[in-house]
């Protein structure tokens, strides 16, 4: 299969058709959305607590924030992360994942090992102590994507390590060895094209994560103050008490946009593993 | 004398290339008896339409395989002669199958129901005939069928994988001839097995016919050493048509065809004969289906080919009563 | 006499597996061959009974529990050292494994594996001399360049690769070649023609064959010597004429009995 093949092939998946219409809608938002409605989120010059109206089409909080310029803003931050969190998990989850498989050894139980510590440590934990060590001002998107990364490659590594073992033990890998290729060759042409399906369907999944990690993160109020995210909304929210007061406004238009991420994510993943993964094709 | 006839079938695969639709002529016009209480052995190479043939045999069809033409006819033991090719899959399945003539498919023992307890598929399968037969009665009839074929009656009460694969074979086997079929259709039954079990399986087919528990038998293989053990005679197949037929003895000994004498001239086996002769081969390789040459099929690989040969196709012809051959050499154009 | 090219000394790999209970699997079972200088030997016993597993501890890319290996006077195991020294030996001991669909990397075209040959004896395979080979390699086992050449595994038969695979085999030209069931796959009427390249090999390039087979008809056939091996262990050697009609051991007596002969039919009772 070509990629215009493959491509066509993607396409005429609905699950992937529909989470993949989803993506492009919220992109549309977020990039058109701060053009056409050219509001600071964090400007508090408006009266506080509006409910939806002509000139604020999606309300006020309680300390004045233009809710609809928060969602275009936050969209964007939001992905952004995931994105972030995605590429930084699959990095080093191939980068160990490969080694390890691969050289086996002494180094492969090291890395195995190190895998299994970073396992155990409890994710928030980790979180809380790296980010208050840099203190929350300094703290930027970037950094909050590495934090997540950090607790969430272990299990990628694992996964990518087992599958190297048994492709290793495969006929034209050998052929490949006793042809001569070393290992970074073999690496490279035998064993990476085999893994490209599960690293993409993983690498939407840990967008997924990324996205929903931020939101845990915001709400324990351990991202960065200055950037606007769909976390960060729900932590306005949060901490003024607008469930309570019934504000729905301000949460539930963030929350059903947080939702339809996450779930659009997960029907591109899935789309993508019935398209390539011969098992689950024609079901 | 006639058990089963087929009569000038053809049968094609429909097939989707780039955006045009091609028949492959798997079986294309082919004329062949099996005549009462024989095993009949139908040999012929990878891609030769055996299995395709097996399937018409049984009407077994189903898509890309189309039936194109001709007819197949049974003519049951109480004297009934009924055309398969003209019955509907219902009542193919409900009145044919199983009761007249018995598939046994390749790698039929990796279809075994895992979940169920051999009785239980015997149960199914009997079930299915007769709806009102209690599992007791099953295993009575099965536990008396295994004895005749010499197999363990402890093998009613486990599951297929507690099984060998060649205990799984001839559990098969028994199985889906529990009805005492006229006709035993075996596709490559020895095939994924190791020779002990090989030899095993073999002898589980000969008594099957030698007790009279299926009347006739097809046996498809692309091994004429295994099949030669037990079939009376042997119809061979290539490039979708049948070359030769004739008695076991004259097709290993004296071969009339050249495509049999070449195939049998390049079999190995442990025997000093074939070691004396060294190693032979036919050159090339067998058409393509779906543009079969229009004479002789076998014409590019014929050391005897003549003029006629790739002009005009040799029918099937008599020889004498023991043997047809369809080759230019042989009958008169 | 000729040299011995090859030999095993004391050859044992145990597999284990298990994690609390530990279960250990004999594959090969001590041990010694010895293969001399332009001989075809084959290697047979059914399946599981550890030949695959010996020609790869043979090709070294499986390490042996224990005993040696040597080839040329070197311990294999020992004394090759860095890439250079292992792809001496590869060039001198190649291979044809057994399942032609395991064998290419269905991301690649099937040339891939013939390019890397060329590599291995060090011609360009994209200079005139290398595509050149190529072609011919393709030919000398019955199939035509322009049918193969530039296709995806897939669009190939199984007879179609097993043939590619003897392809490499041929332009990579080992003194010693380790060939597992090379011609499953291949057509009664067509098999000869590419074992008549084995033994080609042999007379024209004093090429040592190790066939690695289940079937004892072929191995009695092609073979100047016959090594029959039973759970790990060789338990019969020696001439074909000898070993194959006038077996000692009782499982290789009762497996002969077994083969289906073409010109012998079996008796049955009821």
């Amino acid at each position: 299969m070509n990629i215009l093949e493959t491509l066509y092939v993607l396409f005429n998946n609905k699950r992937f058709m529909i989470g993949f219409g989803i993506i492009l809608f919220q992109l549309l938002l977020s990039f058109l959305g701060p053009l056409l409605y050219p509001v600071d989120p964090f400007s508090t010059d408006n009266p506080p607590w509006t409910p939806p109206n002509e000139v604020y089409p999606l309300g006020t909080d309680r300390s004045g924030r233009d809710v609809l310029s928060m969602i275009f803003h936050g969209i964007r931050n939001s992905l952004y992360v995931g994105v972030l969190t995605g590429l930084f998990t699959i990095i080093i989850g191939i980068i160990v994942g490969l080694i390890s498989g691969i050289k086996g050894g002494l180094l492969d139980e090291i890395l195995m090992a190190m895998t299994n510590i970073v396992m155990l440590i409890p994710g928030v934990l980790l979180a809380i102590l790296i980010i208050t060590y840099i203190g929350y001002e300094n703290a930027r998107l970037e950094l909050v994507a590495l934090v997540l990364s950090i607790t969430a490659w272990p299990g990628f590594a694992r996964a990518v390590r087992s599958q190297v073992l048994s492709l290793r033990e495969r006929e034209f890998v050998y052929l490949s060895r006793i042809a001569g290729y070393n290992s970074l060759k073999i690496a490279f042409q035998d064993i990476l094209p085999h893994l490209a399906t599960f690293t993409l369907v993983s690498f939407v999944n840990y967008i997924n994560l990324g996205i929903n990690g931020e939101v845990g993160l915001s709400i324990l109020g351990l991202t960065p103050m200055n950037i606007m995210t769909l976390g960060k909304i729900l932590y306005f929210a949060a901490i003024t008490q607008a469930f309570i007061l019934g504000k729905w406004w301000t949460f539930i238009p963030a929350g059903l946009l947080q939702v339809l991420l996450s779930v659009s994510l997960l029907l591109i993943a899935t789309g993508i593993d019935e398209v390539f993964n011969p098992r689950l094709r024609g079901m | 004398m006639k058990r089963l006839e087929v009569k000038n079938v053809k049968a094609y695969y429909r097939l989707l290339i780039g955006n045009k639709e091609v028949d492959v002529k798997a079986v294309d016009g082919v004329n062949l008896e099996i005549r009462k209480g024989e095993i009949l052995g139908l040999v012929g190479e990878s891609g030769c339409g055996k299995s395709t043939l097996a399937k018409v045999m049984s009407m077994n069809i189903k898509p890309p395989l189309y039936f194109k033409g001709g007819s197949v006819v049974l003519h049951t033991r109480d004297g009934k002669s009924i055309e398969l090719s003209k019955l509907h899959k219902e009542e193919l399945k409900k009145n044919i199958w199983g009761k007249h003539i018995a598939i046994i498919p390749q790698e039929a023992m990796s279809a075994l129901m895992p979940t169920l307890k051999i009785k239980r598929i015997a149960y199914d399968v009997l079930r299915s005939h007769n709806p009102n037969i209690t599992l007791e009665e099953t295993v009575s009839v099965l536990k008396k069928r295994l004895e005749e074929l010499g197999l363990p009656d402890w093998v009613v009460d486990r599951y297929p994988f507690e099984l060998s694969g060649g205990m799984q074979q001839r559990t098969v086997i028994a199985i889906s001839t529990l009805l005492n079929p006229e006709v035993l259709l075996v596709d490559e039954p020895t095939s994924a097995l190791d020779v002990s079990t090989q030899k095993i399986v073999i002898k589980t087919l000969w008594r099957l016919a030698a007790k009279g528990i299926v009347d006739s038998m097809v046996f498809i293989t692309h091994d004429i050493s295994v099949v030669r053990q037990i079939a009376d005679r042997i119809a061979v197949m290539y490039a979708g048509k049948i070359v030769e037929v004739a008695s076991t003895e004259d097709i290993i000994f004296e071969p009339m065809h050249p495509y049999t004498k070449g195939l049998i001239d390049s079999i190995i086996s442990l025997e000093p004969e074939v070691r004396k002769r060294g190693l032979r081969y036919i050159p090339g390789q067998p058409p393509n289906l779906i543009n079969p040459p229009k004479g002789c099929r076998f014409v590019n690989r014929c050391p005897f080919a003549k003029d006629i040969c790739s002009t005009k196709e040799p029918p099937l012809t008599k020889i004498n009563h023991n043997r047809l051959v369809a080759c230019w050499l042989h009958i008169q154009g | 006499m000729s040299c011995v090219l090859l030999e095993t000394k004391n050859l044992t790999k145990i597999f284990e597996s298990g994690f609390l209970r530990k279960v250990y699997i004999k594959a090969v079972d001590n041990v010694d061959i010895a293969l001399k200088e332009a001989e075809v030997v084959s290697l047979a016993g059914q399946s599981g009974s550890g030949k695959t597993t010996l020609a790869k501890m043979i090709l070294r890319i499986l390490e042996p529990t224990s005993g040696e290996i040597i080839f040329q006077g070197k311990n294999i195991w020992r004394d090759l050292k860095g890439l250079k020294d292992l792809k001496w030996y590869w060039r001198n001991v190649h291979i044809i494994f057994q399942n032609p669909f395991a064998n290419f990397n269905p991301f690649y075209k099937v040339d891939r594996t013939l390019r890397q040959a060329l590599e291995l004896i060090g011609i360009d395979p994209d200079s005139g001399e290398g595509k050149k080979l190529m072609r011919e390699a393709v030919e000398v086992v019955g199939l035509r360049p322009d049918e193969t050449l530039g296709k995806y595994p897939h669009q190939l038969s199984g007879g179609q690769l097993q043939r590619i695979m003897i392809a490499r085999a041929w332009i990579v030209r080992p003194k010693l070649l380790l060939a597992d069931e090379p011609v499953s796959m291949l057509d009664v009427s067509t098999r000869g023609k590419i074992l008549e390249l084995f033994l080609k090999l042999r007379d024209e390039q004093k090429t040592t064959v190790l066939f690695i087979t289940h079937d004892f008809g072929l191995a009695y056939v092609v073979s100047d010597r016959i090594m029959i091996m039973y759970k790990g262990k060789i338990i019969e050697e020696g001439d074909p004429e000898e070993v194959f009609f006038n077996p000692k051991h009782e499982y290789t007596k009762e497996l002969i009995e077994s083969v289906p002969t073409l010109y012998r039919r079996w008796k049955f009772d009821l």
